[in-house]
Formats: structure tokens, C-alpha cells, sequence
């Protein structure tokens, strides 16, 4: 039976990166939501140019 | 002065349409990313029907999943950041009007975004580039899975139009 928690790769293979993974989520997580910032602001400027 | 009431009060009207135009474009992208979320989660990882490339790579051998799963991720990132995008620009929509936008209309628009994701992904993702078939079966649902898009659509445009006469009372 699997554990609930998976404290390793259940797969083999590699790490995905060699980096720890907290530096991972700590770039990873607000790049997310610079870029959904960033495509709102983008998108909102292209729909209003649009529509006048 | 009367006329210069007249022409803000028509420029208010203007900018109010507007901004529910935005608001109706932002609802329904918002419900096309957020149907390919429920799409992957759902019928990818929890029911594990197909996956996103699954057409192409197998999934009985490790590489085969391992490169579907990294597909999944990676449509997942996307559809996360289109319903992001959506959600944002219902909100900036939101923000500068002085009524509140209706809610019928939007739900209705994000219901015909969430039709239109699944329209797409019957017609691109599984009979133009056969990335993935419906239950691994071939295109033998194909059919089902557009018809049942398709109603999602028409719902989507009946609760739009509806949301529309109950808020102008005139269509």
C-alpha cells in the first residue's frame, strides 16, 4: 500500500532539478503570479484597443 | 448644462456597456482555462482515462508516463495561467464600474468559455492532431464528447440570454 505522504520519487529516474526545492517553489510560485499579472495587464491594454 | 448632462450621462452608459463587454470576454476565458483544469485533473490524473500526449507516448511504460505527466504539468501551468488572466481582468472589470456587473450574463459567458474549451479539445486535440482519444478508445466517444460540449454552449448562451432580459428588460 502506498504511504499517504511520498517522502521520495515513487518512479525512478533523476530529481527533476538539481537545484533544492524550496529555491524551486520560492522562484517558481510568484514567477506564476507575475505572469498572470503581467497577462492581465497586457490583455486588458490589448481588449481595450480592440473595443475603441 | 442640460446637454452637458445629457453627454455624460451618455458617455457613463457607454463606458458601462464597455466594461460589461470586457467583463463578458473575461468571464469566458476564465471558463476556458478553468475547463481544461477541471479537464486534466479530473479525467487525467484522478480517473486516468487518457493523458494530454497519450495518443503519442504509451502509458503502461515508465518514459511513456513520464513524458504524459510532464505533458499534463505543462498544459496544467497554461490553462492555470488563461483562467488566472480571466479572473484578473473580470476583477479590473469589476473595479472600475459603478454598478455592479450582472452576474447572470458573466456566469453564462464563463459557461460558454467552459463549452468552448471542450469543443476545442474534441476537435483539435483529439480529431486533428490525435494528441489523445476519450477513454484510450479510439475516437469511438468523439461524437458524445462534442454533442455534450455543445449543450454546455447553448447553456451557457441560455443563462447569457436570460441574464441579459432580466437586467436591460427589454431583449
Amino acid at each position: 500500500m502506498l504511504p499517504m505522504v511520498a517522502t521520495r520519487l515513487l518512479h525512478a529516474g533523476p530529481q527533476a532539478t538539481p537545484v533544492p526545492h524550496w529555491v524551486v517553489l520560492l522562484v517558481a510560485v510568484p514567477s506564476l503570479w507575475v505572469l498572470v499579472g503581467g497577462g492581465v495587464l497586457l490583455a486588458d491594454r490589448l481588449l481595450r484597443r480592440v473595443s475603441d | 448644462m442640460s446637454d452637458t448632462n445629457g453627454a455624460s450621462r451618455h458617455g457613463d452608459t457607454q463606458a458601462a456597456a464597455d466594461e460589461r463587454r470586457l467583463g463578458l470576454v473575461a468571464a469566458g476565458t476564465f471558463g476556458f482555462g478553468f475547463s481544461g483544469l477541471v479537464d486534466v485533473l479530473v479525467l487525467h490524473h484522478v480517473l486516468q482515462w487518457h493523458h494530454l500526449v497519450s495518443g503519442i507516448y504509451p502509458m503502461d511504460t515508465l518514459a511513456g508516463l513520464r513524458a504524459n505527466i510532464l505533458a499534463d504539468g505543462l498544459f496544467s501551468l497554461a490553462m492555470l495561467v488563461i483562467a488566472g488572466i480571466g479572473a484578473g481582468l473580470v476583477w479590473r472589470a469589476e473595479r472600475r464600474t459603478r454598478l455592479p456587473l450582472p452576474a447572470r450574463p458573466l456566469a453564462g459567458a464563463a459557461l460558454i468559455g467552459l463549452g468552448a474549451f471542450d469543443v476545442f479539445d474534441v476537435v483539435v486535440d483529439h480529431i486533428l492532431l490525435g494528441l489523445h482519444q476519450p477513454l484510450s478508445r479510439g475516437g469511438q466517444y468523439n461524437p458524445h464528447w462534442l454533442i455534450v460540449s455543445l449543450l454546455f454552449v447553448g447553456a451557457g448562451y441560455y443563462v447569457y440570454r436570460t441574464g441579459t432580459a432580466d437586467t436591460t428588460g427589454v431583449e
